[in-house]
């Protein structure tokens, strides 16, 4: 797994555009739900699968539906990752700083996604 | 600054910090190789992120322990969305098989509420302690002497 900055050059500003303003849309509606339903009930779109929605419809037009698939697939390992991460949430935050227990949170998440990955495909081979 | 207007800010902040985080997301998958990763950081917490820390910072670790509970059951909902989405895309092509999806996600998020609303652990919302009561000053002076 590497990193290259170069790629960053690649996608068109819109893409950049589009996916800040959907970033903003989802939480602009958690919000908007925790103000009226209380926090909790806002809490359910955190995890609403608005990004991945409109990454499936472009990728979909751009590279066809069997690439939209795959991608998918994959966001199965960071959904699992994503109930690791509000657990470690639940558990810590009222325990330790916010910072770090939302630190170890996105590493369990990174850790639990990736290593699921890594196992369910190398299972597949 | 009334309680509507404190509202409204705290909705345009979530907002914009999501932006932000949903962007910074979006460009480590970018830059990451290999490129099929790509569908993991789809589901990476970037909104949870940002929501949660303009929720610490406006109305308490209270409030963030509460979204945290009730993001417990969303991830649920969304695993099944994924789960879903494969056959219905396969099926459907991408924007009603997408949608349809998310309407399943809705369903498994509203059964999760109705049924485990404290989410998936059960723990129940407390306030944070607060700081130890301290003794309200210290008695230095030394203790009486004894005549006898």
């Amino acid at each position: 797994m590497r990193l290259r900055l170069s790629e960053l050059r690649r996608p068109p500003k819109r893409d950049w555009v589009a996916r800040f303003a959907f970033g903003a849309g989802v939480s602009a509606l958690a919000g908007v739900v925790s103000v009226l339903a209380g926090p909790r009930a806002g809490g359910l779109f955190l995890a609403f699968p608005a990004i991945l929605l409109a990454s499936v419809t472009l990728i979909a037009k751009e590279e066809g539906v069997r690439q939209a698939v795959q991608d998918v697939g994959g966001a199965i390992f960071g959904a699992l990752g994503l109930i690791g991460f509000a657990v470690v949430v639940t558990l810590t935050v009222t325990v330790w700083p916010l910072w770090l227990s939302l630190t170890i949170a996105t590493l369990s998440w990174a850790a639990l996604s990736l290593a699921l990955y890594a196992i369910v495909t190398r299972l597949r081979r | 600054m009334s309680e509507m207007t404190g509202q409204i800010v705290e909705v345009v902040v979530k907002a914009l910090a999501g932006g932000v985080f949903v962007l910074a997301f979006a460009a480590l998958t970018e830059m990451l190789t290999p490129k099929r990763l790509a569908g993991v950081f789809c589901a990476s917490p970037s909104v949870a992120l940002a929501s949660l820390i303009v929720t610490a910072a406006i109305t308490g670790v209270p409030d963030v322990l509460a979204s945290a509970q009730g993001m417990q059951i969303g991830a649920v909902g969304f695993t099944v969305y994924c789960l879903v989405a494969v056959p219905l895309l396969r099926r459907w092509g991408a924007w009603r098989g997408a949608l349809a999806a998310v309407a399943v996600w809705g369903v498994v998020v509203a059964a999760g509420y109705a049924l485990a609303p404290q989410g998936l652990l059960g723990v129940r919302t407390t306030a944070v302690p607060g700081p130890r009561p301290q003794p309200a000053a210290l008695d230095l002076a030394p203790p009486p002497a004894r005549l006898s």
